[in-house]
């Protein structure tokens, strides 16, 4: 009986701990990467390919961490960029040339660096007339 | 009883012949065609017919069109900034800028200095080598869009500041608007756009294109026409603001200084002739009375 308690006791726990899904947001470079931690220069996790969806999580205030979305891709969670996500599915260069793109045939390293490129960028845009 | 068989089975043999005869010549009736024909005309089924097979056609058609389109090389509103970033990820090693490293305030100084100076809705992003071999440099890239490299080694050894940094970056900004690295590139990109269903992607062509770039960033660089239009378009730029008027041209002449003494930078010149004869094409022409 005491056994019976105490796993239920541990399944209540465990699911209190697992991450809820507050939404999902498509990533909206050519390539990038989920960070380990919410940082550009943290390891890479995977690598994202753009308007790849990603599913928002809530986990223990990891939810939103400054300008760093905790999410959940395929088996992986990490951290990206909130710059990198929009809510809307995102044109891209893969979906508009993707004989092109197919035919480039680009490896691991190719990808990787693509995704670490969008990670080192300053980026800006000077304000509209 | 006999008899009341006899009369029931004729009976029904009777009525059997004379319903199949009937059938037969109601169905000659009714399979009139030319009647049906001059209903259906009637009804403007025909037409009806008619417009569902364009419908089709044009469908089909569409389908096609779109299948084919599948088959294209980016236009020139998406190729270069593909091609520029492409070239930098096959030259990430040589180049080094996959390694973490500070902002230096680069993004904003050089941001205020291009609305300072009317640049609006520019979008650009610079990316930071940590290697010699290319000091500073823009890349082609989508319309209203900027690709500039800056190299760690070159900025720390002149100890830049970051107006010194944005006044080199302008420079490039420049470069890129005018097309130049383009137009030095020897093999020009005719594919851009087209469709390549029938023959095939060529990749050899972009693998070609890639080297030409090494060649135009590493070894070849900007002529002496494109870097004096560059030169003058700064000095316009700058010529209402004076202080920058004035650091850009210790800028050139702290990088004449450099190269004239250091060998790692002894190449400088090809990419960009020259930092001599630009301050010469910006001092003031003495008048001889």
């Amino acid at each position: 009986m005491e056994s019976i308690k105490l796993t239920l006791y541990l399944i209540l726990f465990s699911t209190m701990l697992q991450a809820k899904v507050v939404g999902t947001m498509y990533f909206n470079e050519f390539m990038g990467h989920l960070h380990k931690s919410a940082s550009k220069t943290s390891n890479s996790l995977t690598t994202i390919q753009c308007s790849q969806a990603l599913k928002i999580l809530d986990e223990q205030g990891k939810f939103n961490a400054g300008e760093w979305f905790y999410v959940s891709v395929g088996e992986d969670k990490g951290y990206i960029h909130s710059q990198f996500l929009q809510t809307s599915r995102p044109d891209c260069f893969q979906d508009e040339y993707p004989r092109f793109y197919q035919k480039l045939e680009l490896d691991l390293t190719d990808m990787y660096y693509f995704g670490r490129l969008q990670d080192h960028y300053l980026k800006a845009i000077t304000r509209a007339q | 009883m006999k008899w009341l068989l006899i009369a029931l089975m004729s009976s029904s043999f009777l009525w059997a012949q004379d319903n199949g005869k009937s059938e037969l010549e109601k169905e000659a009736e009714v399979i009139d065609y030319s009647n049906i024909k001059s209903v259906l005309k009637e009804d403007g089924l025909e037409n009806e017919a008619k417009l569902k097979k364009k419908i089709i056609k044009k469908i089909k058609e569409e389908k096609k069109e779109i299948q084919l389109s599948k088959y294209n090389y980016p236009n020139k509103d998406s190729f270069w900034s593909f091609m520029s970033e492409f070239w930098l990820v096959k030259n990430a090693q040589e180049l080094k800028w996959d390694a973490p490293r500070p902002d230096y305030g680069v993004n904003i100084a050089f941001k205020n200095l291009l609305e300072k100076l009317g640049y609006y809705n520019k979008s650009y992003k610079i990316l930071i080598v940590d290697s010699p071999n290319i000091t500073h440099l823009g890349l082609p890239s989508n319309p209203n869009e900027f690709i500039l490299i800056l190299s760690l080694p070159f900025m720390r050894t002149l100890d830049l500041t970051k107006v010194d940094i944005s006044l080199l970056l302008l420079e490039n900004f420049l470069r890129v608007e005018k097309g130049f690295f383009q137009e030095n590139l020897l093999i020009k990109p005719d594919f851009i756009g087209s469709n390549f269903y029938k023959e095939g992607m060529n990749k050899k062509k972009i693998n070609e294109l890639l080297n030409e770039y090494s060649n135009v960033a590493y070894k070849k660089g900007f002529n002496f026409q494109q870097q004096y239009e560059v030169t003058k378009a700064m000095d316009r730029l700058l010529k209402s603001y004076p202080e920058l008027w004035s650091v850009y041209f210790r800028l050139l002449g702290k990088i004449d200084s450099l190269i004239k003494s250091n060998l790692l930078y002894k190449n400088y010149t090809k990419i960009y002739p020259s930092p001599e004869m630009q301050i010469q094409w910006l001092k003031p022409k003495e008048e001889v009375l």
